[in-house]
């Protein structure tokens, strides 16, 4: 019954138009399936994408407490309260190993992709544009830059005016 | 046909975006950022670097790393790096290759065509140095647009009805005020206005001041000599400031901040909304300058401006959209991502350009479930709501009394969990089931529906082959507003409707225990003790009493222990299969233990 009506409704149409169509509706067909089709595998991506940064913001939101953890350590008179508190230091420090966390080197060379200047060192005699200090850790998550490192860098004995 | 993208280029971040089925979309970089910054440079080794890198460098590196060359667009500025000069347009033309190249990566496929915004006030010269940036960057740039029209096309404004929008675009470090005039979908800049040196850095330098002055005033330190303390605090100004949009009060913290005679030195300050207001106050009146210039300029009073648009990262911080607010005497426009709104509108116009707008068709969704009673008079879902159509569904159910022949298939919409609280479609029965134990035949039910909304369910016995359609074409007769209602009734209920499904499955739980039981016991016949036979009756019994109780508790009791006489009985049986050589199938074992995905409404013949 349906399919009658509907039927009764299509206009004859001559074949080169009927043709054309099915051409336009063919081209549209490949796109869809072409965007689905990138879309899946984008998705794939995505998804493990995701999971990478869902746990390196995790991490990443820890650190500001591993730096004031760092700079504490660094500060406390010696004693037996400090030796307990370095390695409760320690502990964390290597449980962010074993979670995929490395601290990046801040020696050498500066690296833009390792490093953020955020001073210079205008009297140090280190060679040009080396790192003379470590002002906060730069860490790697799983091998890819979760912070670079701050640091200060050398000028190499010339002033900047 | 390759993928437009849309390009915010801004002064000091850019943004790229694309429309992935007639939505515009940001395109993360290599990064896995949404925003770039706008920054070039080259290292000390002469590599080029763009983004984030760049910046990292400026400090170390300044002479060859170059920040908002967008102020520079269209003049005759060279930068001059290494001995080699460079154009603004060529500076920009780094940082969109970068733009190109991360979508192209991000996407899988080339691009080259591309739609670029400039500030409304743009001149000539300076939209052909963007476009100009475009080419050499490889890309063939359809369109400049006005950044405030690509704002206003992100939120849909160009099929409203509203003539007059004003679009304030406060970001990082520039402030721009436009007003639109639209006409034929077409908009025309009518007026602009702004301050190129306002922005959210300058709410971030005046915390940064109220937190050094606050600590000399505590501890007797003056940080602003100690860059490294300095370069702390002045990140967490802004972490706060960005706090501040959100909460009412906030705390910078910052342990070992400092280190004198006595020891080490933190700083710990809290700070309101109001602080944070009562400091900034002046920068937010500084923006109503310009609007109210903007306004004159058009001709318009505050009252005309029909829409309101608020786009950059600044214009999250509520006192400025307070300030908007009473200026215009309307609610501003939000939803959208401030800082990415430009960007995404660009994406949008690249769509039209490209006819991928007109392609997309646009897809329906059923506003409402769909699917089948069961036994209890349950609505088991096939087809859950919002699901976008055409689509179809599939799931195999059984029968739920012996020997049954037909079932009959109860067609249902609505969100509620019993059957009867949801609109009936239709109804239909199939019949010529081959006699069978309950849950031994298999009924497969198909919803299938097409782009027309028709929704056609059909039912086959998986045995015969046999199957019963139905083709429902009222399911789109409801009204917006009982839709509506259908879907709140269903939130309203939701309680009651799931302590009415819990009976119901508990209910069929022990429906099903008491038949396992009864039948044990027929099938095992003599080989049971009598006097465990006579628990067994008794216990099932008990739970059929239970059942027409209607109270959940005694249902469950009565099911656990019932369960337990059953686990016997089939131990009986198993050891009696056993005993058999495994000759014999276990056909009392399959009854008690076969999952089935639910059961039809009981229908006897
Ligand atoms: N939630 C928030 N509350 C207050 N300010 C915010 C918030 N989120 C971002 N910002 C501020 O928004 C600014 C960046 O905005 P946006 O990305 O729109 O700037 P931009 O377009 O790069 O700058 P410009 O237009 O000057 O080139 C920064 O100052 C940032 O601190
Ligand atoms: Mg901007």
């Amino acid at each position: 019954m349906e399919e009658q009506k509907k039927e009764d409704e299509v206009q004859p149409q001559s074949d080169a138009t009927h043709i054309a169509q099915v051409a336009e509706l063919h081209a549209k067909l490949l796109r869809l399936q072409a965007d689905m089709d990138n879309m899946r595998r984008r998705h794939q991506r995505e998804k493990e994408e995701l999971g990478y940064m869902a746990a390196a913001d995790c991490i990443y939101q820890l650190l500001p407490a591993m730096d004031n953890f760092d700079r504490a350590v660094k500060l406390l008179p010696a004693g037996d309260w400090t030796q307990g508190m370095v390695m409760v230091h320690k502990q964390l420090q290597d449980i962010l190993q074993c979670l995929g966390l490395e601290p990046i080197a801040a020696t050498g060379a500066f690296d833009p992709e390792l490093h953020e200047a955020v001073a210079i060192d205008e009297d140090s005699t280190d060679p040009e544009n080396s790192v003379t200090q470590e002002l906060e850790r730069g860490y790697k998550y799983r091998n890819r830059v979760l912070r670079p490192s701050k640091v200060r860098v050398s000028m190499g004995g010339c002033k900047i005016e | 046909m390759s993928k437009v993208i849309g390009i915010d280029l801004g002064t000091t971040n850019s943004v790229v975006c694309y429309l992935e089925g007639g939505e515009p979309v940001v395109i993360p970089n290599a990064e896995g950022s949404r925003l770039t910054p706008s920054v070039v440079g080259f290292s000390k080794t002469g590599e080029l670097l763009v983004g984030a890198i760049a910046k990292r460098q400026a400090i170390s590196n300044p002479d060859r790393t170059i920040s908002s060359i967008k102020r520079q667009m269209g003049t005759n500025h060279k930068v001059k790096i290494d001995g080699k000069e460079y154009t603004p347009q060529e500076i920009s033309a780094m940082i969109l290759r970068k733009l190109k190249q991360d979508a192209e990566a991000y996407l899988g496929t080339t691009i080259e065509k591309a739609i670029i915004t400039v500030p409304a006030y743009f001149t000539d010269s300076q939209r052909q140095a963007t476009k100009d940036a475009g080419t050499i960057a490889g890309l063939e740039v359809l369109r400049i647009i006005n950044e405030p029209t690509a704002a206003a096309l992100a939120y849909g404004l160009d099929k409203g009805q509203d003539h007059t929008i004003l679009v304030f675009d406060l970001g990082g470090g520039t402030f721009d005020v436009s007003i639109l005039e639209l006409g034929d979908g077409l908009f025309e800049v009518k007026a602009t206005s702004g301050n190129n040196k306002l922005g959210g850095d300058d709410f971030d330098q005046r915390l940064l001041e109220y937190l050094i002055k606050e600590f000399k005033k505590s501890s007797g330190v003056d940080l602003s000599k100690d860059r490294v303390a300095m370069q702390r605090v002045r990140e967490a100004a802004e972490k706060a400031k960005i706090e501040l949009s959100t909460l009412q009060q906030t705390a910078v913290n910052l342990p070992f901040i400092t280190m004198d005679a006595e020891g080490p030195k933190h700083l710990d300050i809290s700070i309101t909304r109001a602080k944070f207001d009562e400091l900034t106050e002046d920068l937010v009146e500084l923006t109503m300058g310009p609007a109210r210039r903007a306004l004159q300029d058009s001709g318009l009073e505050a009252h005309q401006i029909d829409k309101v648009i608020l786009v950059g990262g600044s214009t999250r911080i509520p006192a400025v959209q307070e300030a908007v607010r009473r200026l215009l005497g309307k609610e501003p426009h939000k939803g959208v991502n401030p800082d990415e709104v430009v960007g995404l509108g660009a994406a949008i116009q690249g769509g039209v350009l490209s006819g991928d707008v007109k392609n997309v068709v646009l897809l329906d969704i059923t506003p409402l479930s769909l699917g089948i009673e069961t036994l209890g008079g349950v609505l088991t879902k096939l087809i859950e709501r919002n699901t976008t159509i055409p689509t179809s569904k599939s799931q195999i159910f059984s029968t739920a009394a012996d020997h049954q022949t037909s079932v009959e298939i109860h067609v249902l919409q609505g969100e509620r969990a019993m059957a009867v609280d949801n609109v009936t479609l239709g109804r239909f029965t199939l019949d010529g089931i081959a006699p069978a134990p309950r849950g031994i035949p298999k009924v497969e039910v198909t919803f299938d529906i097409d782009v027309n909304g028709i929704v056609n369910v059909k039912a086959k016995d998986m045995a015969t082959n046999k199957e019963q359609r139905i083709s429902i074409t009222s399911s789109i007769g409801l009204s917006d507003n009982e839709i509506d209602r259908m879907v709140k009734d269903a939130d309203k209920y939701a309680a009651e409707d799931q302590k009415r499904r819990e009976l119901v499955e508990a209910k069929n739980q022990a429906e099903q225990m008491a038949y396992s039981a009864e039948k044990l016991l027929k099938d095992l016949g003599d080989k049971v003790p009598s006097e465990q036979a006579e628990a067994a009756k008794s216990a099932a019994a008990e739970t059929r009493t239970a059942i027409a109780s209607g109270d959940i508790n005694k249902i469950k009791a009565a099911t656990e222990a019932l369960t337990k006489i059953v686990d016997e009985l089939s131990t009986i049986m198993y050891n009696e299969a056993q005993a058999k050589a495994n000759s014999q199938e276990q056909s009392g074992q399959d009854a008690a233990d076969e999952t089935i995905d639910a059961d039809f409404d009981v229908e006897k013949k």
